[in-house]
């Protein structure tokens, strides 16, 4: 039925679907007492699969989503999220032939470093309960997460952004997909 | 080359264009202006609360049958640790009792009317699943439906746990008294004296400030809103204890620290207050009429 649909549409099912997940089973589920943010991964796998400038798009989409389920600043999870998704296009530009392990460490380290940017918005903001919230645990168990789960994401976000296998964040993909 | 800087160019325009956008909506959030992203915000809530109920519903077995399994050997030490809390639990009932006594005296003090007793409350259930790490308030399975409004205190058995930030039809979000924004008119039930109470953070105490150099603050006095005119808190809900006491010879006051009477890490119900301040209060009188009315 999606088949014919363009990346907006595709994307926004995705998200969709990550947001339900996200509320209605990660959010019961807490490993070592940690929810695991699936749109934080998603905008993660998106950057690298489309790179730097689909990255921001793709991130500022599963930032805006987030903000609409959180009850921190609204802007804030849009801001950190296309960051995040812009760099994670911008850093994997820079492995061009990447194995999936590898592919799959680098998601796991984004998605870490992504929380310390989440915690950094929230210091600049003088948000106490960001800062005090433990910020070294939630960054490695979402690395883990993103570690196990990046296979998947890798190809939801292929499906959602178009993107045929072995393209991932070229300058070319990032023009196209963008 | 001048494709490539094309795309570079349109890599950073969008890029910029996002944070922007982020920046602006932060900006409305702040200036408490986001009319239209509270709206857009409580429809996602409304509409995501049956799948959030669905999933605590469907994963709330295996959390328990998980638990059990894993934490078999733990069994003992939660025995013991729940008869500890138990005994704590006696224990609060005879101390709210006190502290509820020392309430009684500062309201025959001030010659105070109890209205906290004569206001119509709901209550709920916590809904016990931040859907974040770095959540702030907690959610209450009640809402607009039910009576409740922005605004309205939260207390627990024990005492002052908030105030309702966030109403949707079927659910309602509390902002803790810890919370940094939080503030409320607070007095001291011996002295009198009246200071602003602030929360500085989760498992910390709050801070009361604009207590007079001259006023003698024990350790262990009670503390209670002051409900003073505009206050969305009616006088007399019981607030905490007081644990310390420092002068501020540059403020020309006191800092007094001040334990939450209520547990905020237990919170499993709690009751809103249905008060509204620029509704009439209900009239109550703690002490007897004098004889000519009689």
């Amino acid at each position: 039925m999606m088949a014919g649909a363009g990346p907006l549409a595709r994307s926004t099912l995705v998200l969709a679907v990550a947001v339900v997940v996200h509320v209605g089973l990660l959010a019961h589920i807490t490993p070592a007492g940690v929810i695991v943010d699936p749109l934080v991964l998603l905008t993660v796998a998106g950057g690298m699969m489309g790179g730097r400038s689909t990255g921001a798009s793709f991130g500022g989409g599963c930032g805006l989503a987030s903000d609409l389920i959180l009850h921190t600043p609204f802007g804030m999870s849009l801001l950190v999220l296309t960051l995040v998704g812009y760099l994670s296009g911008a850093i994997t530009e820079q492995i061009p032939s990447a194995g999936r392990l590898t592919r799959a460490a680098t998601a796991s380290l984004l998605s870490a470093g992504a929380i310390g940017l989440f915690a950094g918005a929230g210091w600049l903001m003088d948000l106490v309960y960001v800062t005090e919230a433990p910020i070294v645990r939630i960054a490695i168990v979402t690395g883990v997460a993103s570690l196990v789960t990046n296979p998947l994401l890798e190809r939801a976000t292929r499906w959602a952004l178009i993107i045929r296998p072995r393209m991932t964040a070229s300058p070319e993909s990032t023009a196209r997909g963008g | 080359m001048a494709r490539r800087a094309g795309i570079r160019r349109r890599t950073w325009l969008r890029l910029a264009l996002l944070v922007v956008t982020a920046i602006a909506l932060l900006t409305l959030d702040a200036r408490g202006s986001g009319g239209v992203l509270d709206t857009a915000r409580g429809a996602a809530q409304e509409v995501l609360g049956p799948v959030r109920r669905f999933g605590d519903w469907v994963t709330g077995p295996i959390r328990n049958a998980w638990q059990g399994l894993i934490g078999f050997d733990e069994l003992e030490t939660e025995n013991a640790q729940l008869r500890g809390e138990l005994a704590q639990a006696r224990a609060s009932v005879l101390r709210v009792g006190e502290l509820e006594r020392d309430r009684q005296e500062l309201l025959a003090l001030l010659d105070a009317r109890d209205v906290v007793r004569a206001i119509p409350r709901v209550t709920a259930r916590v809904i016990d699943a931040p859907v974040s790490n770095f959540e702030r308030t907690i959610l209450l399975d009640r809402g607009s439906r039910d009576g409740i409004r922005q605004g309205m205190p939260v207390e627990s058995g024990d005492g002052l746990i908030g105030r309702v930030v966030e109403v949707n039809p079927s659910w309602a979000s509390v902002e803790l008294l810890t919370d940094p924004n939080f503030d409320v008119g607070v007095r001291i039930v011996r002295s009198g004296d009246g200071g602003l109470a602030s929360g500085l953070g989760p498992r910390r105490e709050l801070d009361v400030s604009y207590i007079e150099l001259e006023t003698v603050v024990i350790p262990g006095e009670t503390v209670v809103t002051s409900g003073f005119e505009g206050s969305t808190f009616p006088a007399g809900m019981l607030v905490g204890t007081v644990t310390d006491v420092e002068p501020d010879a540059v403020r020309g006051a006191q800092r007094v620290t001040v334990h939450p009477a209520a547990d905020l890490e237990r919170l499993r119900w709690v009751q809103v207050l249905l008060y509204e301040p620029n509704v009439a209060e209900p009239v109550i009188v703690d002490r007897e009429p004098p004889e000519a009315e009689r």
